[in-house]
């Protein structure tokens, strides 16, 4: 299945959200970004289009490190970013967006874009309250567009060991009608030192738990938006690809 | 390729989104130029009004030169928070001279007068002061002439009329 053949089939966008800054969104993006770009490597063709419209260009700059040939990274804001997406959609097999942590301009258009809404959120109060905020947002921007986006919050930053601050916080977000990714980014140190080497997870070790954990969450994720890139590589099996 | 038609599709996307962003959005701010203009206006205006309304006032009050300087600045002179320190470190000071402390005594005065006190000064000259140490009966205390003068003439400068006495008593 070729997503982007015809100029008619527009690809899929996913959108990285947060009113509020740190809870990982840049992290998401570049994990979900990398692993599909393996996943396209592996089939041998496609091309991922990340758009940048965080003036902090953290998303950027670590790409720049990776240099993914499958991956584009476009810095974009919200005057550009209608015509970045359509630019985007036109060339890419899928499009990943990562925005600034706070509630602007740029966040609607991206919402009311998108077809998933992943909202980071670490396990504490202020996140619930953000994540209950940001979703709010986007459930507006559906009403208005006039169609369904697809939202889920993703814990991130959860601690590899059971706290019960963690199940705390999971029980307040369902308590407050989010829906939840059934995957969560957990606390790893390969997600920190790839920020500095620009390899993502399943460059730095391949059989490791961060990339396990990368995969279930792209696979998660594709679930949602019904693609899956390179259908003949198990979720298992593609581990030992480096 | 269809630029135009673009456009008209982000210009309805933006319309659309337009209620959500004056619900979630900070108020944009006011338009700079007229923002400028009253903030500059309005104080501008005041600030005439005050500098006219001020030197009629003077006018009127003419001549004010000749006016006695406490009512030129009508300000009650502001409590002086030191001058409960000066008078505690004058009172340990007077006790431990009592005692024959001249040294403890020495100490107090010269923090007092450190705070601008002129007493102090003046006391802590005496400290120094041979001809006052001679009287006072201490025994064992080095007198520093040179010292004794600094702190009367400090004293002096801050307008004790004693320092300046002994000060003219000591040049000798």
């Amino acid at each position: 299945m070729s997503l982007a053949a015809s100029p008619e089939r527009k690809c899929p966008i996913i959108a990285l959200a947060s009113t509020k800054g740190g809870v990982g969104k840049t992290t998401l993006a570049y994990v979900l970004a990398t692993e599909l770009a393996r996943r396209l490597a592996i089939r041998g063709r496609g091309r991922i289009t990340c758009i940048d419209a965080d003036p902090n260009r953290t998303l950027s700059q670590v790409l720049e490190l990776t240099d993914d040939p499958l991956i584009t990274c476009v810095e974009s804001d919200s005057d550009r970013l209608l015509a970045d997406l359509r630019q985007a959609q036109s060339e890419s097999d899928l499009v990943v967006i990562d925005l600034e942590g706070t509630a602007n301009q740029a966040m609607l258009y991206a919402a009311g874009k998108s077809d998933l809404v992943l909202v980071p959120a670490q396990p504490s109060r202020f996140d619930v309250v953000e994540a209950v905020k940001t979703i709010g947002v986007v459930r507006k921007a559906a009403d208005l567009v006039g169609r369904e986006i697809a939202h889920r919050v993703v814990l991130s930053r959860t601690p590899v060991l059971r706290q019960r601050v963690a199940d705390h916080s999971r029980t307040q977000f369902v308590r407050a009608g989010l829906p939840l990714l059934p995957v969560e980014l957990v606390q790893r140190a390969a997600f920190q030192s790839m920020t500095y080497t620009g390899k993502p997870p399943w460059r730095q070790d391949g059989g490791g738990q961060a990339a396990a954990n990368v995969v279930s969450l792209t696979d998660a994720v594709l679930d949602i938006i019904g693609l899956r890139f390179a259908d003949q590589v198990a979720s298992g099996s593609l581990l030992t690809v480096a | 390729m269809n630029d135009l038609a673009d456009d008209r599709d982000d210009a309805a996307f933006r319309a659309r989104l337009a209620p959500l962003a004056s619900e979630v959005l900070p108020p944009p701010p006011a338009p700079l130029v007229q923002r400028k203009r009253w903030n500059i206006m309005v104080p501008a205006g005041i600030a005439v009004a005050v500098a006219v309304l001020g030197f009629a006032w003077l006018q009127s009050k003419w001549p004010w030169s000749e006016m006695p300087r406490a009512a030129i600045h009508a300000a009650p002179p502001a409590p002086d928070p030191s001058a409960e320190m000066v008078r505690l470190l004058m009172q340990r000071g007077d006790a431990a001279f009592a005692v024959g402390d001249i040294i403890a005594a020495r100490l107090m005065y010269e923090r007092a007068a450190g705070l601008g006190s002129a007493n102090a000064a003046t006391a802590a000259g005496k400290t120094y002061d041979m001809e006052f140490l001679l009287n006072a009966g201490a025994r064992g205390i080095r007198a520093d002439p040179a010292a004794a003068a600094a702190w009367y003439r400090r004293a002096a400068a801050l307008g004790d009329p004693e320092a300046k006495t002994r000060l003219a008593g000591q040049k000798p």
